[in-house]
């Protein structure tokens, strides 16, 4: 997979290098903005930093939406709500709000990349570990054959888990997917879900901590993250 | 001190009508009455004179006729008395009692001297004119002609020209407030200004906007120099408060390349680890989160201190979406989460405001409660404001941290190594402030901690309780430009 890798920080971009090489990726880096559209050749993905020197990032992420299709995964310092929604507007993917976590940037970087390669509605409408089954859809569980009754919430972190497909998903991300927004109590919040989860479905290691990280779905055979 | 400039102008103008009035009436009055005196004397003098036949032929019926035809002309009783001072004619039957001051005239009429002329007699003095002359026969007091005149007429007139001195007065001082008042309100328009700008300089460094200037060139020179003065002042006041505030959301945009940056070398470590190493870069990725939170708390206090516009905001609405967002995490730890107070309460303030302190107020209690116990979320309104208020059932805190607690970075004593920030109740205050309102932590008799936000109610709510804040209301609109 290849990722052009616009950042001005150099740093940045020297401590970020390696560690997608070592995720199996090949990076070009880009420290402007500008021509950033003529190195769009062969480029599976976009990592576009928003406080750029020479021209604002959200130009930059218009510009490259004109000419192409290629994913974009807005990278900034901005976190603020306002931030994301016009980086979202402007074309992009997915946000990101620096400082990030490396495991959180590759399991995004992968699913921008599958969903550009096989569409949106590609997810299967039931997820099967072993005897667990979560039908996306109806919105049901099943262990052993038997519906297990979760809350709203509960079924949502659980899902989202399953469409991930046992790839990581940072805390910041479920936060964000099912609460909406984050608040001061957010990350205990979904670790009280999570236990919940382990206890009515009584599969302890179906959801696995990764620690420091998130949480992911103990796939048969999945690979570490 | 408007009221004041024109109380002075007033006393100066009313010392000057005084001054000048008060001599000019009673020399009046002293001319009237001394004219009459002088009139009366002769008159006594003649009768006096009149009477010297009477008594020397002790015949007094000629006499008496003569007074009779006098006092029904002139309305004033004439006596005359003898030697011994019993009457001897009289123009009236029984001719007036005199006072003791009257006696005495008489008794120094018919020892042969003069009595003195009256003092000055003020209208409400309605004693008679009393003057007595002595009869002389060879210079020999033979008796006395006493004259008693009212003094109506002369009373009437001093009247008239009092009331005319004081209405002269009464008018110089309208024509001096005619005058004053738009000389007393060209020396106070800059002062007024001034009062005026300092409410919208406030509200101006608060929105991080340049505050519109006070001076506009009128006004006596030394107030102008002082608008001028004050523009300036407050000229720097915003920009010293915007830098301020730019540099905090500055500083932490700044700080999270090099956060990035070392997070991710962190993480490149993984797998390069030693065995025994492995705890210690775990705790290393771990500090670097608790910096990225600790940014995080920093930029929302920033954006808590910015002016936002203030909306009616929904006061259930937010209570029922954080209460079912702390529930989970609540009742995880075996606390019950009860809403109760007035429900459809709407405030004022800037969108998501009742959230932002919930969040916070709520993480503590959640955080410093025993398991087993109650928190409160009560919301009620009164006195043209929305009161939202959580009370735990946790330890409290010491009295003297009270004001403390919402100071910027401030941990409980015991709690320091509790995970947080120590930003919540700052920016739950801060944001409370900005939109008006304030932060208030009280300890309970019962034990525990009450955190009350209070904000301005939205106009409905007002009216609803009757209060009368329309001004309130109208300043908090005026004091947030559209921005």
């Amino acid at each position: 997979m290849h990722i052009l890798l616009v950042e001005d920080d150099d740093r940045v971009a020297a401590a970020l290098r390696p560690a997608l090489h070592r995720h199996g990726m090949t990076t070009t880096r880009l420290s402007v903005g500008r021509g950033a559209v003529d190195h769009l050749a062969d480029v599976d993905v976009v990592l576009l930093d928003l406080g750029l020197p020479d021209i604002d990032g959200v130009d930059v992420c218009r510009a490259i939406r004109e000419v192409s299709e290629v994913p974009i995964i807005v990278v900034s310092a901005r976190g603020e709500v306002d931030d994301r929604i016009l980086g979202l507007h402007s074309g992009a993917d997915d946000y990101l709000v620096k400082p990030y976590d490396i495991g959180e940037l590759v399991a995004r970087v992968h699913t921008v990349y599958r969903r550009s390669r096989v569409g949106p509605s590609a997810t299967a409408d039931v997820v099967q570990v072993a005897d667990v089954s979560v039908d996306l859809q109806r919105h049901t569980v099943t262990v052993g054959g038997e519906p297990v009754s979760l809350t709203r919430k509960e079924f949502q972190v659980l899902a989202m888990l399953a469409s991930s497909g046992g790839a990581v998903c940072t805390r910041n991300r479920i936060v964000a997917e099912v609460w909406g927004r984050t608040w001061a109590g957010a990350n205990r919040t979904l670790d009280v879900h999570v236990a919940t989860l382990r206890t009515k479905l009584g599969r302890a290691d179906l959801v696995q901590t990764v620690r420091g990280v998130g949480y992911r779905l103990g796939l048969p055979g999945a690979e570490d993250g | 001190m408007r009221g004041r400039l024109l109380l002075i102008i007033m006393v100066l103008v009313g010392l000057l009508a005084a001054g000048l009035g008060i001599p000019l009436a009673l020399s009046n009055a002293q001319a009237d009455q001394s004219r009459m005196f002088t009139d009366r004397l002769t008159d006594t003098v003649y009768y006096a004179s009149l009477a010297e036949r009477a008594l020397v032929d002790d015949d007094p019926t000629g006499l008496a006729d003569e007074l009779k035809r006098y006092d029904s002309v002139y309305g004033v009783a004439v006596t005359v008395l003898g030697r011994d001072g019993k009457q001897v004619a009289s123009s009236r039957d029984p001719a007036p009692t005199l006072d003791a001051d009257g006696r005495n005239r008489v008794a120094l009429a018919l020892a042969n001297r003069r009595s003195d002329p009256y003092d000055l007699r003020f209208p409400w003095d309605t004693r008679p004119l009393v003057l007595a002359e002595p009869v002389l026969v060879d210079s020999e007091v033979r008796g006395a002609t006493v004259t008693v005149s009212p003094t109506d007429d002369l009373r009437a007139g001093e009247i008239k020209v009092w009331s005319l001195v004081a209405a002269a007065g009464l008018l110089a001082l309208a024509l001096a407030v005619l005058v004053a008042l738009p000389i007393v309100r060209w020396i106070l328009r800059p002062v007024r200004r001034l009062d005026e700008g300092t409410g919208r300089v406030a509200a101006a460094v608060l929105a991080g906007a340049n505050a519109e200037p006070v001076a506009d060139g009128t006004g006596p020179p030394e107030l102008r120099q002082l608008s001028e003065s004050f523009d300036r002042m407050a000229e720097t006041v915003t920009q010293a408060y915007s830098a301020q505030r730019t540099f905090v959301a500055d500083a932490s945009h700044q700080l999270r390349n090099p956060l990035t940056a070392l997070r991710l070398r962190l993480s490149n470590l993984d797998g390069h680890v030693d065995p025994s190493g492995t705890e210690d870069q775990v705790a290393a990725l771990e500090e670097a989160e608790r910096l990225s939170t600790l940014l995080d708390g920093l930029l929302a206090l920033a954006r808590a201190e910015r002016t936002n516009p203030l909306v009616t905001v929904d006061v259930d609405a937010g209570v029922a979406d954080r209460i079912e967002a702390w529930r989970p995490l609540a009742e995880h730890t075996g606390l019950r989460l009860e809403r109760t107070g007035t429900p459809a309460l709407r405030a004022l303030g800037p969108a998501g405001v009742i959230e932002t302190v919930l969040d916070a107020v709520l993480d503590n209690a959640v955080k410093f409660s025993p398991p087993g116990t109650t928190i409160d979320v009560d919301t009620r309104a009164g006195d043209g404001h929305v009161e939202v208020a959580v009370r735990d059932h946790g330890p409290g805190m010491a009295p003297d941290d009270l004001e403390r607690a919402t100071h910027r970075f401030w941990r409980s004593p015991e709690q320091s190594n509790v995970e947080g920030s120590g930003l919540g109740l700052a920016i739950a205050a801060r944001t409370t402030e900005v939109a008006g309102g304030e932060l208030r932590l009280e300890l309970p008799e019962s034990g525990g901690l009450r955190v009350v936000a209070r904000l301005r109610a939205a106009d409905g709510d007002a009216d609803r309780d009757g209060v009368a804040w329309e001004q309130t209301a109208g300043r908090a609109r005026k004091s947030v430009p559209g921005h």
